[in-house]
C-alpha cells in the first residue's frame, strides 16, 4: 500500500471510527448509570419512609409532640403508597400532617390526618375507595389498621373535623373552593374505623 | 532533537488539533440543535400536543371515577376535558417550563371557569338537572384532578430544559466555537502548504461527522433515550424524550454532510499527492529517457568515429 493511500485511510477511516468506538463505548459505560438515577426519586419516597429526616420524639400522648415532629409512617397498600404522618404540619409534599385535636389510637381517640392541596407523589392518595386498609404505624408504639368506609365530598373543614365523631380514621383532602371569595379549601374525606393493631 | 522526533512530534500535535475540532464541533452543533428545539416554545408545545389524547384520556379516567363517587354525571365531566382544555393547559406548562417552576393548577380560576362553563353549557343542552352548587363543586374537583394528572414539580424538574436555558449554555456556544478557531489557526500555522493543513481539517471534520452520526445510532440501538425519565410526569417525560430524538435524528443528518465535507477535503489531497507522486515519477521516467536518447546518440556518433579517426591514426603512422 502507498504511504499516500494509507495516510487518507487513518485520517479519513482509522482515527476518526476509533475516536467514535472510544466515545460510543464510553457512553455505553457511563449512561447506564445516568439513566438509573433519572428514575423518579419521589415513587420511591413514596414507598419507604426514612424516618431519620425527621425529628424523632418518643411520645405517649401526642400532646408531647410539637410542630413538625414525627408522629406515624402511613401505608396504603391498595394504592401502593406511604408517606410520614408530621404533627400539626407537614413540612414538605412527601409528608402529611396530624391535626392536634387527634387523640391515640391506644386510647380509644380518633386520628385525623390533613393531606394537602397539591399534585406531588402522595396524588394517588385520592384514588382511595371503601375497603382499602390503611396502616399507621406510630413511632415507638404500634401499628393500628384502618379500614375506609366512606369518600365524602364537598365537605368544610369544620365538617371534616366533626366526622372523627363518628369514626376512628379521617383523612381530609383539600381542594380549592373557587366560589369563595376568600379562596378557602373544601375538602374530601375519607373516614375509617379500626381494624387491628399489631 | 532529531529531524524524524520532531516531525512525528509535530503529526501528533495536528492530529491532537483536529480531534479538539472535532470534538468542538460536535459540541458547537450539538448544543445548538438542541436549543432550537428546547428553546422553541412552539415546538415544545408541538411536542406536549402529540400527546393530546393520552392526556384527554387520564385526566376523563380520574373524573370518570369522581363521577362514580360524587355521581355527578360523568358524560359532563368526559365532554368537559376536550382538545380546548389541554390546550390551554399545554400553554401554561410551556410556560412553567421555560421559567422552571413547578405547575400548580389546583388554584387557577382560568381551568376552573373553563370547566364551569362547559359543564353548564352540557347540563343545559342536555337537560341535566344541576344545581349551581352542584356545578361548582364538579368543576373544583375537575381543576384537582387536573392538577393530580398534570400539575406538580416535573415542569421544574427538567433538567435539560433548566440547562438548556440556563447561562452555562452561552458558554456551552462559545468555548467550542473559540476552540474550532484557534485549531483552525494553530494548524494553518504550524503546517507548511495548503494541502498539509487540509489533511488536519478533512480529519477533524470527517470525526466529528462520524461520532455525530453513530454515536445517536448506539444511543437508539441502547434505547437509552427511551427509557431515561426526564421527569416524574409521563406525559411531560415522553415529549421531551421526542424533542431529544428528533435533536438526535437532526445531529446525524448533519455529522452527513460533514463526512462528506472531511472526505472531499481528503480525497483532493489524496489525489492532489499521487499526482504529484505520478508526475514527478513521470518527469524522472522522460528524464531517463532523454538521457539515454542522449547517452545512445553519443554513443552512436562515437561508433560512426572510430573508423575514421582510426585512418587518420593509421595515415599517420610512419612504417619506415
Amino acid at each position: 500500500m502507498n504511504r499516500f493511500l494509507f495516510s487518507f485511510l487513518k485520517r479519513f477511516i482509522i482515527i476518526p471510527v476509533l475516536f467514535t468506538a472510544v466515545v460510543s463505548v464510553a457512553m455505553v459505560a457511563i449512561l447506564p448509570s445516568v439513566i438509573n438515577s433519572s428514575a423518579p426519586s419521589a415513587s420511591e419516597g413514596n414507598r419507604n419512609v426514612d424516618i431519620s429526616l425527621y425529628n424523632l420524639v418518643e411520645y405517649e400522648s401526642f400532646d408531647v409532640l410539637e410542630q413538625g415532629d414525627y408522629v406515624a409512617e402511613v401505608k396504603l397498600k391498595d394504592i401502593d403508597m406511604c408517606c410520614a404522618l408530621c404533627y400539626a404540619s407537614a413540612d414538605n409534599s412527601k409528608d402529611v400532617a396530624l391535626i392536634k385535636n387527634s387523640v391515640e389510637p391506644w386510647n380509644n381517640g380518633s386520628i385525623i390526618i390533613e393531606g394537602f392541596e397539591s399534585s406531588g407523589p402522595l396524588k394517588d392518595i385520592r384514588r382511595a375507595k371503601p375497603g382499602n386498609e390503611i396502616e399507621i404505624d406510630f413511632y415507638k408504639n404500634k401499628a393500628y389498621t384502618y379500614t375506609i368506609k366512606s369518600v365524602d365530598y364537598d365537605k368544610t373543614y369544620e365538617q371534616a373535623m366533626n366526622q372523627a365523631e363518628s369514626s376512628d380514621l379521617v383523612l381530609a383532602i383539600p381542594y380549592n373552593d373557587f366560589e369563595n371569595p376568600d379562596n378557602s379549601k373544601l375538602y374530601i374525606t375519607y373516614t375509617a374505623d379500626l381494624g387491628g393493631v399489631n | 532533537m532529531s529531524l524524524r522526533f520532531k516531525h512525528n512530534l509535530m503529526k501528533l500535535l495536528n492530529e491532537f488539533l483536529a480531534i479538539v475540532m472535532a470534538v468542538s464541533i460536535i459540541m458547537l452543533t450539538g448544543s445548538l440543535v438542541f436549543l432550537s428545539c428546547v428553546q422553541n416554545d412552539g415546538f415544545v408545545k408541538k411536542s406536549l400536543e402529540a400527546y393530546t389524547a393520552e392526556t384527554i384520556e387520564l385526566v376523563n379516567t380520574r373524573l370518570e371515577e369522581i363521577a362514580d363517587d360524587t355521581g355527578f354525571s360523568a358524560e359532563a365531566y368526559k365532554n368537559s376535558f376536550n382538545e380546548k382544555a389541554v390546550d390551554m393547559i399545554f400553554t401554561k406548562v410551556v410556560s412553567n417550563i421555560n421559567f422552571t417552576y413547578s405547575s400548580e393548577f389546583s388554584a387557577d380560576s382560568e381551568i376552573y371557569n373553563y370547566f364551569k362553563s362547559e359543564i353548564t353549557k352540557y347540563c343545559y343542552e342536555n337537560n341535566i338537572d344541576a344545581s349551581e352548587q352542584e356545578i361548582a363543586t364538579a368543576s373544583s374537583l375537575a381543576v384537582d384532578a387536573v392538577n393530580e394528572v398534570l400539575g406538580g414539580s416535573s415542569t421544574a424538574d427538567i433538567k435539560l430544559a433548566e440547562f438548556l436555558r440556563s447561562k452555562k449554555m452561552v458558554y456551552l456556544v462559545v468555548a467550542p466555537l473559540i476552540l474550532i478557531i484557534a485549531c483552525f489557526i494553530l494548524i494553518d500555522f504550524i503546517n507548511d502548504g495548503k494541502h498539509r493543513r487540509l489533511n488536519y481539517y478533512g480529519m477533524g471534520l470527517t470525526t466529528a461527522g462520524m461520532i455525530m452520526l453513530v454515536t445517536p445510532l448506539v444511543l437508539f440501538a441502547k434505547k437509552y433515550i427511551v427509557n431515561f425519565s426526564f421527569c416524574e410526569n409521563e406525559i411531560y417525560s415522553s415529549a421531551f424524550t421526542d424533542i431529544t430524538l428528533f435533536a438526535l435524528k437532526i445531529c446525524m443528518t448533519l455529522g452527513i454532510p460533514l463526512i462528506v465535507a472531511g472526505f472531499v477535503l481528503l480525497y483532493r489531497n489524496y489525489h492532489y499527492f499521487q499526482t504529484k507522486k505520478k508526475n514527478q515519477r513521470e518527469m524522472i521516467q522522460h528524464n531517463k529517457q532523454i538521457r539515454n536518447e542522449y547517452m545512445q546518440e553519443l554513443e552512436q556518433k562515437k561508433a560512426q568515429n572510430a573508423p575514421q579517426e582510426e585512418e587518420q591514426l593509421v595515415s599517420k603512422i610512419d612504417f619506415d
